[in-house]
Order: structure tokens, then C-alpha cells, then sequence
């Protein structure tokens, strides 16, 4: 073991405070992205960290992969039993979506494109270097003409958006992050609040509730039209707990994530 | 050399911090691999190279990094409580890095965790609380290994 001896000569506070005002000064520069400093370095850095994010996760999935070998035989067999029911079901599909095209437009409803959306796939190549944020890096940047406050979805639900972008890859915040907030509406009881992180991956804080108002267990949680950043009508969540004592406002109301956040590999970008 | 190998010690760990780490969480809690290998430099090295070495870590930090900016800055004043401390302390290097890391990481998170909140941010305090002492325990649980690390890295 090696002895740690406190017999270093204490020197003046001078070289700490020039050392502090340094820090300061590239804080600054890390702020403001001067000289595009952000976008440069995580530039360089992309190809490294997808080759090892990509050995990583090849070496991860040998023993599933080895397993799920197994299950493939019956696995097709059964999507091919599938197929043919689903394509029956489709061609009923396809009727009762011409079937509500016609009727929106004979109600002169507004805004029928709304929810079909332009999708984009990434790749989850990282998270952020500070544990203390809940934040991902996806393999699609400037170049695949990603932009700052784009959505990012998967199938089950909102996942967060886009607050960095460089040449070849985006930074996303998650909406389980302390500093997201999200506009968010009760899909049942049209109830709005504001769906925030809750320092817990498996649970969100949905605020601003009026306690006038009814919300309850179970009841789906969807992005909200008055957001300014997100599509109306995404899935954020399911309420897992609703509580308000006499005196409040407001509703204290736990949303479930419809998002599993531990196991993100792709994600859809609205375009 | 030395400061080549400190350079891609650094990049080394930004890699495993964000590429391997996700897969190995912690109950869902990250270990914040530059705050152990700043307190445990500044434990071995000299004291004005290990606030440079902290100042270039938090840098690294902050450029992989969105929203908050402050990792150069407290990277820094870590290294110089560390230093400041251990000019007052005599003891094995090891146990020595290892209180600190213990000592520093919840600080470091109360003092996150109040910014957040006094900037308008509330949150579930048994959650962070919990964050707090498993990311605590995942920081202590590396320390052994990052200073085998360092110290084969830098040769101190």
C-alpha cells in the first residue's frame, strides 16, 4: 500500500484562483459552444464511440442470440400463420380508414394529416458522459438534417427530444430527466398538466393538475395541443397514483412511463 | 508521455462512461467515473497537475454533456478540497482516495440535487436520496480499480 503523506508545501491561493477563473473560461466556452467546440470534439469522437458501442453490443448478444436460434423454427412458422390473418384484417383496415377519411371530410374536420408522421430510425450509440442527466446520443445528426426540439419516439411512447446536434450525431434529453417538462394531457378526461422527471426512471410527476378536475388510475397519458415541441397525442404514460389532500390546487399524480428507458437501442425521429 | 497517457487515460474513461456503463447500471444508478479518478489523481499526484488533470476531465465531461455545464468548474474546486484536506491528512493513499470519494459524491449530488430544485425543479426526495447512496456505493465500488488504472496509466 502505498503511504499518502500529507507533507506537500502549502502554497498561496494564487495558482488555485487562476486555476478556477481557467475552469470559469472553458465553462464559457463550453456554454456558448464557442467555436463550434461541442460540435467539434463530439464530432471526432463519433466514429470511436460507435465502433465500440457497436463491439459491445455484438459481444452483448451472442448467448441471446444463440438462444433465440432455438425459438426461430416455430417462431416463423407461427408469423407465417399470422401473416395470413393479418392480411385479411388489413384489407378491413384499409376500408375503414378510406371509410374515416370520408366521413372527417364530410365533418370538414381539420387537420386529418396531424398524427401521420415522417419518421426517421437512429441508433442509440451512447449516454451522456455526466451520470447526472438522463441523456442519450442517437447516430443521426446535421447531415441526416436532424434539428434541435425534434421528437424522438418509440413504438410505446414519447421518449424525449433532440437538444444537440452535431454533424453525424444528436444529443436527446429524456423526458425522465429532472429538467424535462412535457405538456401533457389526460387522454380520457382531457384533464391538463405538465409531465415531469421524478428522479426515478420507472415513474413521472404529472403537475398542475386542477383539482377540480377528474383524473384517476390507469387513465392515458398523451403528449398535450398545447405543446409547443411535441405532436398532440403520444403516449407518455399510464396514471399509476393520484393523491390531493382538501387543500390543494392541484392533483399529486404518478405516471408509469409507457417507454421501458433501460432498454433503448433505436428510437424514430419526427421529421 | 505522461501527460500523452493521462490524455487517453481521460479518453478512455469518456468511452466506458458512456458506451459500456449504460449496460452495467446500478439499480438504474451510473457511477460518475471522472469524479473517482480526479479525487484519486489528486491524491497521487502533485497539486498544481492534478487540478489541470480535474479541470481537463470536467472539460471532457461538459462537451459530452448537454444542459448542465458545470463539471470543468466542479471538477476543479473537487481537487482542491481534496488537496486542500489531504495537505492536513497522513494514511494510506488508497483508504484515503477511497473517504473522500465517499464524503465528495453525495456532496457533490446534494448540492446538484438543490440547484435543481431551487431552479424551479421538484422531484421525489426518496428517489434522489436513493440515487445518491447507490451512485455513492457504485463510485466507492471502482475506486480500487481506477487507481490500478491510474497508476498504471501514469506510472505514480
Amino acid at each position: 500500500m502505498k503511504p499518502y503523506r500529507g507533507a506537500r508545501r502549502k502554497s498561496s491561493y494564487r495558482p488555485a484562483v487562476i486555476i478556477v477563473l481557467l475552469a470559469l473560461l472553458l465553462s464559457y466556452f463550453t456554454i456558448n459552444n464557442s467555436f463550434g467546440i461541442r460540435y467539434i470534439f463530439t464530432s471526432i469522437f463519433y466514429p470511436i464511440q460507435y465502433s465500440v458501442q457497436y463491439v459491445v453490443k455484438g459481444a452483448l448478444s451472442v448467448p441471446a442470440n444463440i438462444i433465440a436460434l432455438h425459438n426461430l423454427s416455430r417462431e416463423n412458422k407461427d408469423l407465417k400463420t399470422r401473416l395470413t390473418t393479418s392480411i385479411s384484417k388489413l384489407a378491413l383496415f384499409e376500408e375503414l380508414v378510406n371509410e374515416n377519411v370520408r366521413l372527417r371530410q364530410a365533418l370538414d374536420f381539420q387537420g386529418t394529416n396531424r398524427y401521420r408522421f415522417k419518421l426517421g430510425v437512429a441508433q442509440v450509440i451512447a449516454r451522456g458522459a455526466s451520470p447526472y442527466t438522463s441523456l442519450m446520443e442517437i447516430n443521426q445528426g446535421v447531415l441526416s438534417g436532424v434539428r434541435v426540439d425534434m421528437t424522438v419516439i418509440v413504438e410505446a411512447g414519447l421518449v424525449g427530444r433532440v437538444v444537440e446536434v452535431s454533424l453525424f450525431s444528436s444529443k436527446v434529453i429524456l423526458i425522465t430527466d429532472l429538467k424535462s417538462s412535457v405538456a401533457a394531457v389526460d387522454q380520457q378526461n382531457r384533464e391538463f398538466g405538465v409531465v415531469e422527471g421524478f428522479a426515478n426512471q420507472h415513474s413521472l410527476a404529472m403537475k398542475y393538475v386542477s383539482s377540480v378536475g377528474e383524473i384517476a388510475v390507469g387513465d392515458k397519458i398523451v403528449t398535450s395541443p398545447a405543446s409547443k415541441i411535441f405532436p398532440p397525442g403520444i403516449p407518455i404514460g399510464t396514471v399509476a397514483q393520484v393523491k390531493k389532500r382538501d387543500s390543494d390546487l392541484f392533483y399529486d399524480v404518478r405516471v408509469k412511463p409507457a417507454v421501458n428507458f433501460s432498454k433503448l437501442e433505436e428510437v424514430f425521429l419526427i421529421y | 508521455m505522461r501527460t500523452f497517457k493521462l490524455i487517453l487515460f481521460l479518453l478512455v474513461l469518456l468511452l466506458i462512461q458512456t458506451v459500456l456503463l449504460p449496460f452495467v447500471t446500478f439499480f438504474g444508478a451510473m457511477p460518475d467515473l471522472f469524479l473517482v479518478a480526479v479525487v484519486i489523481y489528486t491524491v497521487q499526484a502533485e497539486k498544481g497537475t492534478s487540478t489541470f488533470f480535474a479541470a481537463g476531465a470536467g472539460f471532457l465531461q461538459d462537451l459530452f454533456s448537454a444542459g448542465f455545464y458545470v463539471n470543468t468548474l466542479s471538477k476543479v474546486v473537487i481537487s482542491l478540497l481534496v488537496g486542500g484536506i489531504g495537505d492536513e491528512v497522513v494514511g494510506d493513499a488508497r483508504s484515503f482516495s477511497a473517504s473522500m470519494v465517499a464524503i465528495i459524491t453525495p456532496l457533490y449530488l446534494i448540492v446538484e440535487g438543490l440547484v435543481i430544485y431551487f431552479g424551479g425543479h421538484h422531484f421525489s426526495v426518496f428517489y434522489y436520496l436513493l440515487e445518491i447512496l447507490l451512485t455513492t456505493l457504485y463510485n466507492l465500488a471502482l475506486v480500487p480499480v481506477i487507481y490500478f488504472l491510474m497508476q498504471k496509466a501514469t506510472g505514480e
